[in-house]
């Protein structure tokens, strides 16, 4: 019993100390971002390359997908443990900014440097006149196409919602679907689904978010032609492979055509090597109408409660106008646009040339930044979208639902716009 | 036992101590968190606004969530039933030590021991488009389903997974309670004239009532906590069909950033399952044979 009785006091006396040991070490910024097997050993890199030379010392931190803007950047900012910089996505944005949590970088920016953003990436970072963040790249969508199918049955590149469909109808067989567009209920389906929803002259609010567009007839037509293209058509699958990764969908023969964006130039350059593709832009609802793109992209952004705000500041600084690293993450690494007109310009040649020359003369400047919608109004408009194209919900009815859910949310919402 | 002086006695607690710590950090605390973050609404990054039983109400006016629990109770009446008939039918099948029992049980407890995710992709795999169950399909000269994109068919998909899951894991549990009765009982049911099916009914059955107890209690809190098979084959989709309670909850909270009302949705689950399993615990008498 005596002997029980010390082992227990020094386990307890151990726990004690072990907790009230307090953390001498002096911490480096934290750097996080989602994992990315393909692109984090570049990351990597250039934070060994500003470690080596810099001070304070950067430790990047990648997280696993599911959890990253889910239950991890959420808890930590909850928990007052935020990351000094990270990576947000355009839908997160707004919601970062309407509490506080990011530190307007323009401060730590020059003029020149802010000039320097191409105007599309400029606004995307704006909030009120101020720039909370460098946009690292920029993605626009396009439909990505096989071309020895189109040459074989003799198609030509659709220019309107009902050519689209005529095509695709055309290159469905019992194991290959016509166009592959996004079923899952998630906000990926919502980006993929603005440039349809804008190319029909609708919209989700208007422009001061004042009131919500949603239920006009064009959003309305939008809303329905992605439910035919599902139960009428028969052409786009209601649900995708297991492995489905992007556009191995096409790649792999599941579609002959895809709603994608441009990082898929690579995958397939590196998948696909020998798969013979085109692109095109999303076509208008009518032949000759405004086709209307959308440009996706993350963004690297400083916590306004970090420890070293300015070290932050410099350290991003650094990485996106000191270092090299957005000419080699954007044109060696991945098919995106840099958002430096300086490293456009610079690079004229490969961007008006091969798979990029459609993107860069078509789609990027028919495209619009990736909207900032708070949570709640993606949400209207994904169930929106999903009961039209699965509930067997008319799309009338299911627009209606969504405009007055907005309407609702735009009453009361305080928040930045 | 008594104790002699007070250092015995705390020693005593000294040894409860980490286990307690442990239960009141990570079970009580959170459990307690929750129900108190339910009474606000907190978008899990600014402030949080004190709203007192708004969410409880919204809850009660959001389709959605009706419609979820409408999906969790037909899941878990189903999941339920359908798989202590299974287990049931798999103990009844290798109760006996023969040859090659051990592994036959081997086999039929395998997919317990499988990570779940690893088992939900390869469902995924088999009832994809183009997937196994649709090449089987259309070999027959029918055409092929949408499965886990359509309304009717995902939570069946995501129920058969459930079942390929669970049965041999409780069919151990069910062996178990099966040779725990003794072998006179079926000798004088024999002596009595009675026919298999008659023994099953009148010595089986009533003698496994502990086992059976336990065995619908688990897995009416399995069938309610469902969600990896949801999260890696539907993602709740196709439009809410898959959207059990607690995987609204989440999506709630992860998605949508809505943790007070995500609280207030596990709060009224919590609810459900206690009354659930008292209601159970009086039926069964607790699992008593008498």
């Amino acid at each position: 019993m005596r002997r029980a009785c010390l082992v227990a006091w020094v386990l307890a006396l151990t726990l004690a100390a072990t907790l009230a040991a307090p953390a001498f070490a002096a911490e480096p910024i934290t750097f996080w971002k989602f994992a990315d097997t393909y692109g984090d050993p570049t990351i990597q890199e250039y934070v060994d390359q500003w470690n080596a030379a810099h001070s304070p010392k950067v430790e990047f931190v990648s997280i696993p997908w599911a959890e990253y803007t889910t239950t991890r950047l959420t808890a930590a900012f909850a928990s007052g443990q935020g990351p000094d910089v990270f990576w947000v996505s355009p839908g997160d944005f707004l919601r970062y900014v309407s509490n506080g949590i990011l530190e307007p970088m323009d401060t730590y920016l020059t003029a020149s440097q802010v000039e320097d953003l191409v105007p599309v990436a400029r606004d995307k970072a704006t909030v009120n006149g101020r720039i909370y963040g460098v946009p690292v790249e920029l993605e626009p969508l396009a439909v990505f196409y096989d071309k020895d199918l189109f040459e074989e049955k003799g198609l030509a590149v659709p220019q309107s919602w009902d050519e689209l469909v005529r095509v695709a109808q055309a290159l469905t067989t019992p194991e290959r679907f016509g166009l592959v567009i996004e079923p899952a209920a998630d906000f990926y389906q919502l980006f993929t689904f603005y440039p349809f929803l804008w190319s029909a002259g609708g919209d989700v609010m208007d422009e001061g978010w004042t009131q919500a567009r949603i239920a006009s007839p064009e959003s309305v037509a939008a809303l329905q032609f992605w439910s035919d293209l599902v139960n009428v058509h028969g052409v786009s699958p209601k649900s995708q492979p297991a492995a489905a990764n992007d556009v191995t969908m096409l790649g792999s023969g599941f579609g002959a055509m895809q709603v994608t964006g441009m990082w898929a130039v690579k995958i397939l350059k590196e998948q696909y090597p020998d798969f013979n593709y085109g692109v095109f832009p999303v076509p208008p609802k009518e032949r000759g109408g405004e086709s209307v793109s959308v440009t996706g992209g993350w963004m690297q952004v400083i916590n306004a409660k970090s420890k070293d705000v300015e070290g932050a500041a410099e350290f991003t600084r650094w990485l996106f106008y000191e270092s090299d690293f957005p000419v080699v993450w954007t044109i060696q690494k991945n098919s995106k646009f840099p958002t430096l007109q300086s490293i456009l310009d610079a690079n004229r040649e490969y961007f008006h040339s091969g798979p990029m020359k459609v993107f860069t003369e078509e789609i990027l400047p028919a495209a619009r930044p990736e909207p900032r919608f708070p949570p709640e109004v993606q949400r209207a408009l994904l169930d929106a979208l999903q009961g039209t194209m699965f509930g067997g919900v008319p799309a009338e009815m299911a627009a209606k639902t969504a405009e007055a859910q907005i309407n609702r949310f735009l009453r009361t919402y305080t928040g930045a716009r | 036992m008594r104790f002699r002086t007070w250092a015995d006695r705390a020693t005593g607690y000294l040894f409860v101590l980490p286990d307690l710590l442990g239960l009141v950090v990570f079970v009580i605390a959170p459990a307690v968190l929750g129900l108190i973050l339910s009474l606000f609404d907190w978008s899990g990054l600014g402030p949080m606004t004190f709203v007192g039983l708004s969410n409880y109400k919204t809850m009660f006016e959001d389709p959605i969530f009706l419609r979820s629990l409408g999906i969790t109770f037909r899941y878990v009446a189903v999941f339920v039933g359908g798989n202590f008939v299974l287990a049931m039918a798999l103990a009844l099948l290798v109760q006996h030590q023969g040859r090659g029992i051990g592994f036959y049980r081997a086999v039929f407890f395998a997919p317990a021991s499988i990570s779940l995710v690893v088992v939900g992709f390869v469902w995924k795999f088999m009832f994809q488009p183009n997937g196994l169950i649709n090449g089987l399909i259309k070999t027959l000269g029918f055409p092929g389903q949408p499965f886990l994109g359509s309304m009717s068919q995902a939570l069946g998909v995501v129920l058969s997974l459930s079942f390929y899951l669970s049965a041999g894991y409780f069919m151990v549990i069910l062996i178990a309670g099966l040779n725990d009765i003794p072998e006179q009982y079926y000798h004088a049911a024999m002596v009595d004239g009675a026919t298999k099916l008659q023994q099953f009914w009148h010595v089986t059955l009533p003698l496994l009532k502990p086992t059976s107890f336990f065995v619908l209690v688990m897995s009416i809190l399995q069938g309610f906590q469902v969600f990896d098979q949801i999260y890696v084959l539907t993602g709740g989709g196709p439009f809410y069909a898959t959207t059990t309670t607690v995987f609204y909850a989440f999506q709630s909270a992860f998605r949508y950033y809505q943790f007070g009302y995500a609280s207030a949705i596990t709060v009224v689950i919590f609810a459900i399952q206690v009354a659930l399993s008292v209601v159970l615990f009086r039926l069964l008498k607790g699992g008593r044979v008498a």
